[in-house]
């Protein structure tokens, strides 16, 4: 029997130390057809950007090594242009993504669409500057 | 299979004819259902729902507002669950009153399907699966012709009430198919979404406690907001998982959704205890005098400082649960008591440090003591270990 291969929608890096979240995520992302990657901490996420070259970044701010909002200062800095998505439970989360300009972001608790929509903007405004 | 029997539709025929509602033909609960529908007057031949004036119904939906969206994301898991079934789920208030409803269209866009401010006690809609759940109080089924009104029987209607911490009922989730098999597999999820949504309540009273800690206790904010990200993990991983069960029941794939409500339900119960856990560390209340196993009190908060001791690179040993020493304490005094020795002791102990915990009897003195055992990591300077000790009376 022939099996089609079809080629994944892209390739996410998923980057949470909570082992549970990191299998549900990528669980759900490979089901719906992304190529899923996954870092357990702050520094493990910086290894596997430059390793994995992913098109999208899932991070947890509660991380260790470099919580979610270091790792991301650090981005801006070396100007990786890479679409991030910033997952929290932190109370003030508003106002801590205006701050830092964080475009994307998701409170928890949240559903996988909450995710899938953010993940639709992030890729539609990586191809529009492309 | 689902086996529809012609009974209901029988007894529909007879009271319709009669005014007697024979008993022999129906359910139980169903039977409650129509006479308590009965004696409240409502219509068997009614053609659409009653409902609110447009001003009262705008009044109400803006008192429930937090209440609509935080059951709105469980709403949106039990409709995506239906696939490709006409269904619809409502949430009402505890008056029966219709706050929202999602679908397909081809169910919730006609004219005659009830809308939000629609009326649906069983004195004004008779049994179904909102009005019924409230008067029952409790979980309610009713399939097609088991309907009180006849417009509602092409549905197979499930309910169950939603309650706040204290027991009170605040309204009713319900999802109703057209096909009685359908609805069958979407059982399980419901209870479950029940459950998420009560512990959605839970995480609402933990921000509220976070406000109060800021103006009462603002040392110890930091930590506690800490705790309280740490512990909606498990609420989070619950969600996830009945969010996923669902795309497995809409794909038919019904045993590994029933493995993964199981562990939802698990997650959930796991929130649920580590936040009541929260709330007694954040309360400013000494709280009463309670008889406590101190080793478990170790437990829960060495569970609840897991994340925080990962991110500091603090390796916590705590003592095994085998030895049950009670004491007797204002429990959420000791508490605060406790925690506030694990964080000078990770502070001690610094990364690649360690923190042992263990407990000790002193037989003539009726005292326990916990004994903090710090071992420094690389970057703090300290030839030997530190010792904390906590001593206790024991009960």
């Amino acid at each position: 029997m022939n099996e089609q291969y079809i080629s994944p929608k892209g390739k996410v890096l998923i980057a949470d130390d909570d082992d549970d979240s990191r299998l549900l995520l990528n669980v759900l992302l490979s089901e719906e057809g992304w190529e899923v990657c996954e870092a357990k901490d702050g520094k493990e996420v910086l290894e596997k950007i430059d390793e994995q070259l992913p098109d999208i970044l899932i991070l947890d701010n509660r991380m260790p090594e470099l919580s979610g909002t270091e790792v991301y200062q650090f981005l801006q800095e070396k100007n990786v242009d890479l679409p991030i998505i910033l997952m929290t439970a932190y109370s003030e989360l508003e106002s801590l993504a205006s701050s830092l300009g964080i475009s994307y972001f998701l409170n928890k608790p949240f559903n996988f669409s909450d995710l899938f929509d953010l993940m639709d903007l992030a890729s539609k405004s990586l191809d529009k500057r492309s | 299979m689902y086996l529809l029997t012609p009974e209901p539709i029988e007894a529909g025929r007879i009271y319709r004819s009669t005014g007697a509602i024979p008993t022999q033909l129906l359910r139980q609960p169903i039977y409650r259902a129509w006479e308590r529908s009965h004696l409240q007057g409502a219509n068997p031949r009614a053609m659409q729902a009653e409902k609110l004036s447009r001003l009262d119904l705008e009044r109400t939906l803006e008192q429930q507002k937090n209440f609509v969206k935080a059951v709105r994301p469980y709403a949106q898991i039990l409709s995506q669950a239906a696939g490709k079934e006409h269904h619809a789920v409502m949430l009402s208030d505890g008056d029966a009153i219709l706050l929202d409803l999602l679908g397909d269209k081809q169910t919730v866009d006609t004219e005659s399907f009830p809308h939000p401010g629609a009326l649906l006690s069983e004195a004004v809609a008779g049994a179904n699966g909102i009005g019924t759940t409230l008067a029952e109080e409790t979980y309610a089924e009713i399939v097609g012709s088991e309907h009180f009104i006849e417009g509602f029987s092409p549905f197979t209607c499930q309910g169950i009430p939603l309650r706040n911490q204290k027991g009170e009922i605040l309204g009713v989730l319900s999802i109703s198919l057209q096909s009685p098999d359908a609805s069958f597999k979407l059982k399980e999820l419901l209870l479950c979404a029940c459950a998420g949504i009560e512990a959605e309540f839970i995480l609402a009273n933990l921000e509220a406690d976070l406000r109060q800690v800021l103006l009462s206790d603002p040392d110890n904010y930091q930590i506690l907001e800490k705790l309280r990200q740490d512990i909606i993990q498990a609420h989070q991983g619950g969600r996830l998982r009945m969010d996923l069960s669902s795309r497995m029941v809409a794909n038919n794939r019904i045993d590994y959704a029933k493995q993964l409500l199981q562990q939802a339900e698990q997650s959930i119960e796991i929130f649920r205890r580590r936040a009541k856990f929260w709330r007694d560390l954040a309360s400013s209340e000494q709280g009463a005098v309670a008889s406590l196993s101190v080793i478990d009190s170790i437990r829960n908060l060495v569970e609840l400082l897991a994340t925080e001791a990962s991110i500091r690179k603090v390796e916590v040993i705590a003592p095994p649960p085998d030895d049950p020493i009670k004491i007797t304490v204002l429990e959420k005094r000791f508490l605060r008591q406790l925690l506030r020795y694990f964080l000078v002791a990770f502070e001690k102990a610094g990364a690649g440090g360690t923190v042992q915990v263990e407990v000790t009897r002193q037989l003539k003195k009726n005292l326990a003591q916990v004994n903090f055992i710090i071992i420094p990591g690389n970057t703090i300077f300290s030839l030997k270990p530190n010792f904390y000790t906590l001593t206790l009376p024991v009960q």
